[in-house]
């Protein structure tokens, strides 16, 4: 089913220096799926969704979207996509509405200034936040709301697929479990491709079908939520609820503790 | 036997010198791309040019008015042992429009203004808003580097003219109220000795310099490495090599003009 599948990873390497960083990844993320990649830090996973996005240059491997390599389709390719990074990577110097239809000001399919403002102001208002908000400047909002603003320009221009880098860090459990639900509700309501970089186990569940585990740089485990809650995998239940669990020797998992 | 091994270290920082110069170079001919390539973000080159330019007014003002009245002190007590008081306000003329002026300014807008960009786009490096432009499909060195380079390139000349009336203004005060000099007398010898020719070369000194400033701020912002420690070294680095580079530049142009 190839055209399913359109997202492939092919053994990709990624080292800085002498530090191996990612090491012989492969994956696939088919259509409409939401992939979620955790790992302790330092795995390797925001290096995976940079080298996915042609940001970072593999030393070996591909990333192939719909049958065309992203090393060499990558301006396409970004065009069809929404990015959320770690820390939201809003630009100081304009206000939030010009943050948030910042490609149609700037790149292609250009808008009048108006009519990108009103983009901006619905963009806003679907991820909850009042118009008023439009004429802010980043410094001058709250992490969560930085947050929601990031998630607004990643889908101001209606992309194919969606990445988004720890989406919760550094939020409370509340606004946390907000942007997950946000995150899952935006993304189904699109119809989009999602890979999403996280630790945060509320992310993981509100919006995984897919679920691959990063430790050192290697794939470790890969499964759905249903076999992520079952799975016998060491690292995989430190995730999932780890307290409660025993783990014997050789990683597998016990019985539960109480 | 440690001798054989002595090649191995310098061949290491010889190639590491040449990396860095092929490094910079390249950086060097895609920021000359970019000013000449569409497309042009005239809004970010007119925010460039105030902060660069008039926002400098002040400082550069300040440090040519005392060294244009500190070198007519120098001159005329140099001179007055050559029976050569007279020639004071042709030299401070002379001296500020084609060495003083041009070289001031460009170490204090490396100080000012070159330090601002290394830390504004090392910032944006370290807080994933580079690669956010790259996701909203528009080159950082169309939108970051070609307005700030284009910018200081065009100012600074305007900058050394002020300076250089500035730091004669301040040769004049000096010389009319404490070294004896009658106003026209002062403004004569100044206006009889200055040549377009010595104006010309002053002010392509300050656009070559603008230029240096902007692109070291540049090249070291977007190479900054992690974390505040990273901004800070990148600025540090920025002020320091485009400093070294003006000095050379001025003995190279000196020299041409000459």
């Amino acid at each position: 089913m190839p055209d399913r599948q359109c997202i492939e990873v092919d053994n990709l390497r990624k080292s800085f220096g002498a530090s191996l960083v990612l090491d012989d990844v492969s994956l696939q993320v088919d259509r409409g799926n939401s992939l979620v990649v955790i790992g302790e830090s330092g795995s390797g996973k925001s290096v995976l969704l940079k080298c996915m996005l042609g940001l970072l240059t593999p030393d070996s491997g591909s990333v192939v979207v719909e049958g065309n390599s992203v090393a060499t389709h990558r301006e396409s390719f970004l065009d069809r996509c929404g990015v959320l990074f770690q820390g939201g990577a809003l630009f100081d110097s304009i206000p939030v509405w010009q943050n948030v239809a910042f490609r149609r000001l700037h790149g292609s399919g250009r808008l009048s200034a108006r009519q990108a403002r009103q983009l901006g102001e619905e963009k806003l208002e679907r991820v909850g936040l009042d118009r008023q908000v439009a004429n802010l400047f980043p410094i001058e909002l709250s992490g969560g709301m930085q947050k929601r603003v990031a998630l607004a320009r990643a889908i101001a221009c209606n992309p194919d697929y969606l990445f988004f880098d720890e989406p919760t860090a550094g939020l409370d459990p509340i606004r946390s479990n907000d942007i997950s639900a946000l995150i899952s509700d935006v993304a189904s309501d699109m119809k989009v491709t999602t890979v999403t970089v996280t630790h945060d186990m509320g992310c993981v569940r509100a919006v995984a079908s897919g679920i691959m585990m990063l430790r050192q740089g290697r794939i470790s485990w890969f499964g759905d939520l249903d076999e992520f809650d079952k799975a016998s995998n060491r690292y995989v239940a430190r995730f999932s609820g780890s307290a409660q669990c025993a783990i014997d020797e050789n990683g597998n998992l016990g019985k539960n503790m109480d | 036997m440690k001798l054989l091994h002595f090649p191995v270290p310098v061949g290491m920082a010889c190639l590491a010198i040449f990396s860095r110069v092929g490094h910079a170079s390249m950086f060097l001919a895609a920021t000359l791309a970019a000013l000449a390539k569409p497309p042009h973000y005239f809004r970010e080159f007119a925010r460039a040019l105030v902060s660069i330019g008039y926002n400098s007014i002040p400082i550069v003002g300040l440090t040519t008015l005392f060294t244009g009245g500190a070198l007519a002190l120098q001159v005329f007590s140099g001179g007055s042992r050559l029976n050569a008081e007279a020639a004071v306000p042709s030299i401070v003329a002379i001296g500020m429009v084609r060495e003083l002026g041009p070289v001031l300014c460009g170490l204090m807008i490396a100080g000012r203004v070159g330090s601002a960009i290394a830390a504004e786009v090392a910032t944006m490096r370290v807080t994933d808003q580079i690669d956010a432009l790259k996701t909203l499909s528009t080159n950082p060195l169309n939108y970051l580097v070609a307005p700030r380079v284009a910018a200081a390139t065009l100012v600074l000349p305007m900058l050394t003219a002020v300076g250089d009336v500035v730091g004669i203004l301040g040769g004049y005060l000096v010389g009319t109220t404490r070294l004896g000099f009658s106003s026209s007398e002062y403004l004569g010898t100044t206006v009889r000795y200055l040549e377009s020719g010595d104006i010309v070369s002053g002010l392509a000194k300050g656009a070559m310099f603008g230029f240096i400033v902007a692109v070291c701020g540049c090249y070291c912002g977007l190479n900054a490495g992690k974390g505040a420690r990273g901004v800070g070294a990148a600025t540090t680095r920025s002020v320091a090599t485009a400093s070294i580079l003006i000095i050379a530049a001025n003995f190279v142009m000196t020299e041409l003009f000459f």
